[in-house]
């Protein structure tokens, strides 16, 4: 199972869920390039000014591991950048896990996307506030934590560490690219996994996916936000587990 | 009886603790787990408008950010605040009760008991701080700008007047072929020496502004450090041929390794610029060069490469201006010695390609000495 984080974070936003799989599953667990551990030299702008630079990013890590016929979970724009990897080599993955996933961000004739230009500029702005102004703010300092005895003490301080330049262009492909073409291509069966109350991702978005895509599960969890791998990890493994059985 | 100063002001005290909360300097409020805001105090209704009724169990946490707020909530901020628990100081914006939107530092803990948890928040309006900041913003964008219309500028007119000293060059060594009369050759040595003092100077103007437009990039290969300081050293003593009381000389440390990976002409250039320098100023005594070992380990070693001359010394007063553009010590130096004054700017801009910097000492009437340490990867056995 290969776990794929979305924008904002990195690998370990997985803890929660991953160890549910490690008895049937090898887990494959990475950061793209400028996020938490990841070589940020190597990050090359060219490359990743659309999300097929980071498909084949995820492609080169299966050939790297020699990842075949595995599970591909994607969390926000990661259930894209899944898609592209499995439209272009159909082998690598037999199932996919879309979380929260969303094709357009951006609202077009006849189509929801939940935001406009504007609103995507002021995320833009916001990043630009943090980063700039309040570095220190996006680097957060990891302590024991007695209330989360889950998480484990040896959660690393790059835990959502983006470098700024990074952040600032992944927003940008993230959330003005328009990839509603590459779901109709999608060879593998698909699992589309919607929260409840999700801002970034509204219902109707993974409802449109799961229109668009030619094989495709929709499930509706409890879970609120975005992010229900970490706010509700047991709905989102059941949820995982009842598709891939 | 002995009077008990804070059982007598107990309730007033208490009042002090509600009155606190309610009037703060910062807004302050508690949401549920699904962002239901369930409490908030006066500074915080103030400060977005809103009446106690309109607000308490109606409004969540979500409603009050800006779309593009929202998003850097949901995407960065929720997943920090599940793992680690709170978050500090994250600039946002607030929507207002009539939709005005107010920039604000936030801070927010979750408490969690059980299922069950609660978020506080303080809140931070910092509209002003934020306009400066964005003209500080601004201010730095312009200036880069500006920067690099002078360092395109640069680039351009130094080409079109390379070609014509170039010509100029060419004939003037063809006139040296053409048997001129000793007087006749004079006039070439003077054409030569003046033309290529420009050409020098053309190519400093260059290379600051390859580095100041950021177009400089250190190109990295093994290297013989030993071969380089050799090198070096005989340029030197080349430059101090004609003053017999000047002596120069170059030692490397036993310990520092033969190969080490680095960009060697642009180390070759700084140590050249600070020999040359030395070499310029000191009218007898001694111009050494000595690059010690300072740390070595299996992958890496740390150099300082240390020159000192037992020269004219710089007055303290002029010592961090030497390091600027076309500054030297003084008027009177600069025409004595010549120059363009760019060899330590240039030094200092390549030696921040290493992020290294340049050390001075200098004593007038007794010397100089520039330093500066490099940690360069070693050539694997």
């Amino acid at each position: 199972m290969v776990f794929a984080h979305g924008f904002g974070c990195d690998q370990q936003m997985w803890r929660l869920v991953t160890p549910a799989f490690e008895e049937h599953y090898r887990i494959v667990l990475f950061d793209y390039l400028g996020h938490g551990g990841s070589d940020v030299s190597a990050y090359d702008a060219a490359r990743y000014a659309t999300l097929g630079g980071y498909a084949d990013d995820v492609l080169e890590i299966c050939r790297e591991l020699d990842i075949e016929h595995a599970v591909f979970v994607g969390h926000s724009v990661s259930a894209l950048i899944g898609a592209i990897a499995a439209t272009r080599e159909p082998f690598r993955f037999d199932r996919l896990v879309m979380i929260g996933p969303s094709p357009r961000y951006l609202n077009d004739a006849g189509y929801v996307g939940g935001f406009e230009r504007a609103d995507i500029d002021g995320l833009l702005d916001a990043l630009d506030s943090n980063y700039l102004g309040w570095s220190s703010a996006m680097a957060p300092v990891i302590m024991g934590n007695a209330e989360r005895p889950q998480l484990g003490a040896e959660l690393t301080a790059s835990f959502c560490r983006t470098d700024p330049e990074v952040a600032r262009q992944f927003a940008r492909v993230t959330f003005l690219s328009d990839n509603r073409d590459d779901l109709q291509r999608v060879p593998v069966r698909t699992l589309v996994l919607q929260c409840t109350d999700d801002v970034i991702a509204p219902r109707a978005v993974g409802e449109y996916v799961h229109a668009q895509l030619p094989d495709s599960v929709l499930t509706m969890l409890q879970a609120t936000g975005h992010c229900p791998h970490l706010s509700a990890p047991d709905e989102t493994i059941a949820a995982i587990k009842a598709f891939l059985r | 009886m002995a009077h008990d100063p804070i059982l007598a002001y107990g309730a007033l005290l208490d009042e002090d603790a509600a009155d606190l909360y309610e009037h703060a300097p910062c807004g302050y409020f508690s949401a549920t787990d699904d962002g239901l805001i369930v409490k908030a105090n006066a500074t915080f209704l103030g400060m977005t408008g809103y009446s106690r009724e309109q607000f308490l169990g109606r409004i969540r946490l979500l409603d009050l950010l800006s779309i593009g707020s929202r998003i850097l909530f949901e995407t960065h901020l929720r997943p920090l605040l599940r793992m680690q628990g709170f978050v500090r100081e994250i600039a946002v914006d607030l929507v207002c009760a009539d939709r005005r939107q107010i920039p604000v530092l936030l801070n927010a803990t979750e408490r969690r008991q059980g299922e069950m948890s609660v978020l506080r928040v303080t809140v931070l309006d910092v509209t002003e701080r934020r306009m400066y900041e964005k003209e500080l913003l601004l201010a730095r964008r312009k200036a880069e700008d500006a920067a690099r219309a002078r360092s395109d500028l640069i680039a351009m007119v130094s080409h079109d007047v390379r070609a014509p000293l170039g010509a100029a060059l060419t004939a003037a060594a063809m006139l040296e072929k053409s048997t001129p009369t000793p007087q006749q050759m004079r006039y070439i040595r003077i054409v030569q020496s003046s033309t290529n003092q420009a050409v020098t100077l053309l190519n400093s103007i260059l290379d600051l502004s390859a580095l100041e437009g950021g177009r400089a990039i250190l190109r990295e290969k093994p290297f013989d450090v030993r071969q380089l300081v050799e090198q070096v050293r005989a340029g030197a003593e080349l430059d101090a041929a004609r003053n017999p009381a000047l002596d120069v000389r170059a030692t490397v440390d036993a310990a520092v390794p033969e190969r080490l990976i680095g960009d060697r002409n642009k180390l070759g250039q700084v140590l050249t610029n600070l020999l040359t320098n030395a070499v310029k100023f000191t009218p007898s005594g001694l111009v050494s060069l000595i690059v010690y070992a300072r740390e070595v380990s299996t992958d890496t070693a740390t150099i300082e490469c240390v020159v000192t001359d037992t020269g004219i010394g710089i007055p303290a007063d002029r010592l961090t201006h030497i390091f600027e553009e076309f500054t030297q010590a003084s008027d009177e130096i600069a025409e004595q010695y010549g120059g363009t004054g760019l060899g330590l700017a240039i030094s200092r801009r390549l030696l921040l390609l290493y992020r290294s910097d340049l050390q001075v000492t200098s004593t007038v009437g007794q010397g100089t000495t520039f330093s500066f340490t490099l940690q360069l990867p070693r050539v694997a056995d």
